[in-house]
């Protein structure tokens, strides 16, 4: 009989958002085991804990944990961003499975720089003293709070399910270019009053005469399908993080603009180099002005930007499909060999 | 300047002090600017004060009586608290080296934790706090402790004799291995609800006879000890040749047994290091044998499982054998298979 690995996935599914946020990294990943023939369980700890005034449902939530653990036996448990656990009950669920291999990813900047460099920092160490893996969205090797034997960079993945678009076949597209934001995907609308970094950079761009699509800046943020509709119908997408460059650091952004076929903008200095050639595979750009030029010449140049996003997504899907990426999770977390190696595998 | 000085306490044996090596010695790489005082115990200190990287030492005593102790206590922070530190980080985690701590001029205040009775205490005054917690190993939570202080511990099994001139003064001419028959032999001598193995004077020479006929007579044997008289190698070691006042030798089928007497620690760790096995209970000695990176055969209590992993879960090259009594131990297969597997290791 063949060995199946069993994955516990403990990770925010955002049942509760009616289908908003379908393509969400952890809904990804979870595609990728079982695209893997991997066993995977899942439990959605924000769905469970919702409306959890007082927190009187954490104590179901622990047993439930628990409870599953035992019908299922796993072989990993993964965590996501699970924030509702404490450190108490990361320990007693470690302390009561030891044979288990425990593990987390974290997908949120850990940028030292950033405004919420501790909120985030803390958030990722809540698991990571008991997981005997971790991978997040940078080089560990950036930081010089994370140990690189025990933590893995990963990409921000995407998924042949979901990033379907192949905005490259189409010369004539209604909008421009694209770029979306939110103040964060829970709430899903605005702050009001709020303006940070990527706004004010948006609205510095010289987009003269071009047909801009953007999001959260002077329309409201858009969601689920919608936002896939807005995307199918826009030729170039900016990705633009906030902070000091890190290596290899991106929001999902990235995932959704070039796995999706268009021609995206990528801020220098994160070494995405390393994987994309410019104007080859995406385009790199290190100011304003630099985009606003960039943005305006391939407006006019179908063919090459076509061709440019084509390869874009071809190489994406090559180097940092969900299924490549959690095959490789897993051999991590289980100390496997890893086989086929990709250049961004350690 | 005296804000620049870190102190360190580490209040405990030198298996502890050793297993702090790799962190402490990153921590002084990492922030090369500030001196490290280390308050060791007083059974440590002469061991401790070698190391350069360790500016200053000072014992703190020990003693089982109240007042004694309390009055010791207040001595200290009269003592302690002349300086401010830039920092504090608490490795022993013990309530004394706490208590102390309490009352001493410091901005950073870090412990690693062995007992929760402390926590809230230590959270109230705005410690750093990791769980020295046995559910892992220890050099784990060594290693959280640093990432949490903002470094890493890049190399986690340094060599502590490294710039250490060893003297060289026990000279083997042949392959030897080390039988280390210390107190840990003896229940009584040791923690009383330990399985005894107690080997007799007859049993010893009965296990190293059997030691050889393993190894096929290759190698000559080293007999050494702790500090503690133990009255059945005394016994058996009484028919030595006496070479001088520490070193005692017979020959038995060719090989020659030497008995090490009385040796200082610095001894037993050169001795350690041009080994090629070590048989022993687990305790420093296995914490020097890893040092050393030498095969070592370790004899554990099957209750103290996890105790055992938590001490020695970072060893490459450690096989832990449950202790049994000498005399089933003497007939027990699976020794045989793991000296003879460690012995090609080496």
């Amino acid at each position: 009989m063949k060995k199946i690995v069993k994955i516990l996935h403990i990770a925010d599914m955002h049942n509760r958002h009616k289908g908003r946020l379908f393509y969400s990294s952890g809904k990804k990943i979870n595609n990728g085991f079982i695209k893997n023939d991997y066993n995977v369980l899942q439990i959605s700890d924000r769905d469970f804990l919702q409306s959890n005034i007082f927190n009187y449902k954490k104590p179901f939530f622990i047993s439930y944990i628990d409870k599953t653990i035992q019908n299922f036996l796993p072989d990993i448990i993964l965590f996501g961003h699970v924030d509702a656990l404490n450190e108490d009950d990361f320990f007693y669920l470690r302390n009561k499975y030891k044979n288990i291999k425990f593990s987390q990813y974290f997908v949120d900047t850990l940028d030292p720089n950033f405004h919420q460099h501790e909120r985030h920092k803390n958030r990722f160490f809540l698991k990571y003293q008991f997981c005997d893996t971790n991978f997040i969205t940078s080089n560990p090797g950036a930081f010089n709070f994370i140990d690189q034997d025990k933590t893995f960079f990963i990409p921000n993945v995407c998924d042949r399910s979901i990033d379907v678009l192949e905005n490259y076949n189409f010369k004539n597209l209604k909008y421009d270019i694209f770029f979306a934001l939110s103040h964060g995907q829970h709430r899903g609308g605005l702050k009001k009053g709020y303006i940070d970094e990527r706004t004010v950079f948006i609205n510095q761009l010289n987009l003269e005469d071009l047909k801009v699509n953007f999001f959260g800046i002077e329309k409201k943020p858009v969601w689920g399908n919608n936002f896939f509709n807005e995307l199918s119908k826009t030729k170039m997408g900016i990705n633009y993080n906030r902070g000091q460059p890190l290596k290899y650091y991106s929001s999902d952004r990235i995932a959704l603009l070039i796995a999706n076929g268009l021609l995206t903008f990528l801020q220098k200095k994160y070494s995405y180099e390393d994987f994309f050639e410019d104007k080859q595979d995406v385009i790199y750009f290190d100011s304003e002005n630099d985009l606003s030029d960039k943005i305006k010449y391939y407006s006019k140049n179908d063919k090459e930007r076509c061709r440019i996003a084509k390869n874009g997504k071809i190489k994406y899907f090559n180097l940092f499909e969900n299924v490549s990426v959690t095959k490789y999770m897993v051999d991590k977390i289980l100390d496997n060999k890893i086989s086929n190696k990709l250049s961004w595998m350690n | 300047m005296d804000e620049l000085e870190t102190l360190i306490f580490r209040t405990d044996r030198i298996g502890d002090f050793i297993i702090s090596f790799p962190f402490i010695k990153s921590y002084k790489d990492n922030f090369s600017k500030t001196t490290i005082t280390l308050v060791s115990s007083e059974y440590n200190s002469h061991f401790v004060k070698k190391f350069k990287f360790i500016s200053k030492t000072i014992p703190l005593q020990g003693n089982f009586n109240l007042i004694p102790k309390i009055i010791i206590l207040i001595k200290m922070i009269i003592f302690l608290r002349k300086k401010k530190y830039n920092h504090i980080i608490i490795l022993d985690g013990k309530m004394r080296s706490f208590l102390i701590s309490l009352f001493l001029k410091s901005k950073n205040k870090s412990i690693l934790l062995q007992s929760k009775k402390i926590k809230l205490l230590s959270k109230f005054f705005n410690y750093k706090i990791v769980l020295n917690t046995e559910i892992q190993s220890q050099t784990k939570n060594f290693s959280f402790l640093a990432n949490q202080l903002g470094f890493k511990i890049n190399n986690k099994n340094p060599n502590i004799y490294k710039d250490e001139n060893l003297n060289n003064k026990f000279l083997f001419e042949r392959k030897f291995i080390i039988l280390h028959l210390d107190e840990k032999w003896y229940s009584k001598l040791y923690y009383s609800d330990f399985t005894d193995i107690n080997p007799s004077a007859k049993e010893i020479d009965s296990f190293i006879k059997k030691i050889n006929t393993i190894l096929n007579n290759d190698f000559d044997i080293v007999l050494t000890s702790g500090s503690r008289k133990i009255d059945n190698l005394t016994n058996y070691t009484s028919s030595f040749k006496k070479i001088n006042d520490f070193v005692f030798k017979k020959d038995i089928n060719n090989r020659t047994i030497t008995y090490l007497h009385n040796i200082t620690f610095e001894d037993l760790a050169l001795i350690v290091s041009n080994s090629s096995l070590i048989i022993c209970c687990e305790g420093a000695i296995s914490h020097l044998s890893n040092n050393f990176n030498v095969p070592t055969l370790a004899l554990y209590e099957k209750k103290r499982f996890q105790h055992t992993k938590f001490w020695t879960g970072h060893m490459k090259k450690i096989k832990l054998f449950e202790r049994k009594n000498m005399h089933d131990l003497l007939l027990d297969k699976n020794l045989v298979y793991d000296i003879r597997d460690l012995i090609n290791q080496s």
